[in-house]
């Protein structure tokens, strides 16, 4: 990696900053019962799978994990099950960001208080529209209540909030944010490395620029397949890190094609049918989401075949 | 409560003390005054009411207040959206429980569902309450958008009692009248377009500009209803100077501040959205004065 290149003791210390966070995260599924409750046996193994399989980090309510299905008490079952069964052998981040700082700080200090080791906090979405200044405070207003590391995630969906360069520049300066997650573009993440101190970390979240990502200079990714094959994933990052250009892009484009399947139905059912079809049931997720029609199911198998998951 | 769901309904504000709690004297204030302006329906924790920052607990209060200090005198129409089904379900039937007159459901935001995914959550909010149910389309402010299609559907269920909109997009509306069983209660939700809704076939108005100016907001639907189309023209153009201005900060703070400006306060908006900038302040009190409402 990019200690090879180190000159310097400030560039030393830099690097070790950033490999704390280096690596592939796993935005983890939330398992559902049939009937819609929280399958905790299922969370317990898929944390188990996940981490045996090499991944660097796990990501409990996440978007991915229909973090806005959950109730608070809800999430901090999931963080108790998470930080148990991981017995700190890798970092667990929390997402705990909602529309309000004020229950944003409250599920921040929960999370805390269940020992994770950082939180991730996607921009406060829907109805308040924040400007730069209001995500300042709002992110500022987290940090302060809290001792762990707090990352913002960038997330603009649906004409709301886009976190700027500028304001990135602002929230580096704030001691316990030590780097952030982008989920737009790659345009914009490199915009982000280039102008935040060298020390500040950022993960690449698109699925499809997990490998572009950590060409331009992110530490890891967190791609929504990796509940899906994170061998796949620890491949492709171990790949980057020997230099082995070619065998990264293979892994990128096996990726790639599992992420194109996820639009066979609404977010993130696709992938939990995915997750049974290779043996490891999730449950549904959960309503108004739908489950797959049976001829987007066949869709799916025929990728999972066509991909070697199946 | 025999319910007509016509004329004007206001998606009230909910009054926050300088800590950010819950002022319940406020709302009771708030309440009193917009049925004493002559209101038509009341409509709290909607978005209006930033019912996005309001926990389960805090929802019920405002509920439980508002439908106590209303008592009968107005339907109170509860804000109960939510991401899911489940919690939209759940916020349903605790309304229900408190007495409210009807539910008010926007979309599912953040997710974007497909045409049927959308059907069936309402349909769903629909079977588990006795409640009339009015899902809520704001794609604007959601990037999810209810087509005439599905609202055709779901007009055929026996509780769906209407749908408000927001999307600005006249002819939508007009579908949705036409589309609809007669009876079917169209409301348009975007201020600046009440007098055009109400031509169009919509039976009510859901007013946020109402919690500062209930006055031009009412002399709208009374011209519209005397077939004079002056009045209600220049009604509406005042109505809509202020619908234009709510843009000069985070929505909803610059409701609230036009508030604390008439004489009203209803305390600060929830962080992350924070106050205006003196420059927006000033921009907002011209506003009011070429409205007449503020004297220069």
């Amino acid at each position: 990696m990019q200690q090879q290149a180190v000159k310097g003791e400030v560039e030393t210390v830099e690097v070790k900053a950033k490999l704390k966070y280096s690596g592939m995260m796993a935005p983890m599924v939330t398992p559902f019962t049939q009937k819609g409750e929280l399958d905790e046996d299922a969370l317990q193994r898929l944390t188990h799978f996940l981490i045996d399989s090499g991944i660097h980090m796990l990501f409990p309510t996440c978007t991915t994990g229909e973090a806005w299905t959950l109730t608070p008490q809800e999430r901090r079952r999931v963080w108790e099950i998470v930080v148990r069964e991981t017995n700190a052998r890798v970092p667990v981040l929390a997402g705990t960001g909602v529309l309000t700082t004020r229950e944003t700080v409250h599920l921040t200090k929960e999370a805390e208080s269940c020992g994770v080791d950082g939180v991730i906090v996607i921009t406060p979405y829907y109805l308040a529209a924040p400007n730069d200044d209001e995500l300042f405070q709002h992110y500022a207003t987290v940090a302060s209540a809290t001792k762990l590391p707090v990352f913002p995630y960038n997330h603009p969906i649906g004409g709301g909030p886009c976190i700027s360069p500028d304001l990135v520049e602002r929230l580096a300066s704030i001691p316990n944010v030590p780097g952030m997650k982008d989920g737009r573009d790659l345009a914009l993440t490199m915009e982000y490395i280039r102008r935040a101190p060298p020390d500040f970390v950022v993960w690449q979240g698109p699925d499809n620029l997990t490998f572009p990502g950590l060409v331009v200079g992110c530490v890891g990714a967190i791609p929504a397949v990796a509940n899906l094959v994170p061998e796949v994933c620890v491949k492709l990052y171990a790949a980057f890190v020997a230099g082995n250009w070619a065998k990264a892009l293979e892994a990128q484009t096996t990726i790639t094609k599992l992420r194109n399947s996820l639009s066979l139905g609404t977010f993130p059912v696709v992938l939990k049918e995915a997750m049974a079809m290779k043996g490891m049931p999730m449950g549904p997720a959960r309503a108004p989401t739908q489950p797959l029609t049976a001829q987007n199911r066949q869709k799916l198998r025929a990728i999972l075949k066509a991909t070697g998951v199946l | 409560m025999k319910l007509d769901h016509k004329g004007i309904m206001v998606p009230m504000v909910t009054p926050f003390t300088q800590q950010g709690d819950l002022d319940e004297p406020g709302l009771r204030e708030l309440t009193n005054f917009l049925i004493d302006q002559g209101m038509h329906m009341l409509f709290p924790a909607g978005s209006t009411g930033e019912g996005w920052s309001l926990t389960r607990d805090e929802r019920k209060r405002v509920l439980e207040i508002v439908i106590e200090t209303a008592n009968g005198r107005v339907p109170v129409y509860a804000g109960t959206g939510a991401i899911s089904t489940r919690e939209s379900i759940y916020l349903t039937k605790m309304a229900e429980d408190c007495g409210a007159d009807a539910a008010v459901l926007i979309t599912p935001f953040y997710i974007v569902p497909n045409a049927d995914e959308l059907y069936e959550h309402f349909a769903a909010v629909a079977r588990a309450t006795k409640l009339p149910v009015f899902p809520y389309n704001n794609p604007g402010r959601t990037g999810v958008g209810l087509s005439a299609a599905v609202v055709a559907r779901l007009s055929e269920i026996q509780n769906m009692a209407g749908i408000k909109d927001s999307s600005g997009d006249i002819s939508l509306i007009r579908q949705f009248v036409e589309k609809t069983r007669p009876g079917f209660a169209v409301c348009q939700g975007r201020d600046e377009m009440f007098f055009p809704g109400f031509v169009v076939g919509c039976c009510a108005a859901v007013a946020a500009t109402a919690n500062v100016i209930p006055e031009p907001v009412l002399e709208i639907y009374r011209a519209y209803l005397a077939g004079d189309w002056q009045r209600a023209q220049r009604a509406q153009s005042i109505v809509a100077v202020l619908r234009r201005a709510l843009t000069l900060g985070t929505f909803p703070a610059v409701i609230k501040e036009a508030m604390a400006m008439v004489g009203r306060p209803a305390g600060p908006a929830r962080a992350p959205v924070g106050g205006m900038s003196p420059r927006g302040r000033e921009d907002l009190r011209s506003a009011l004065t070429s409205m007449g409402v503020l004297s220069a």
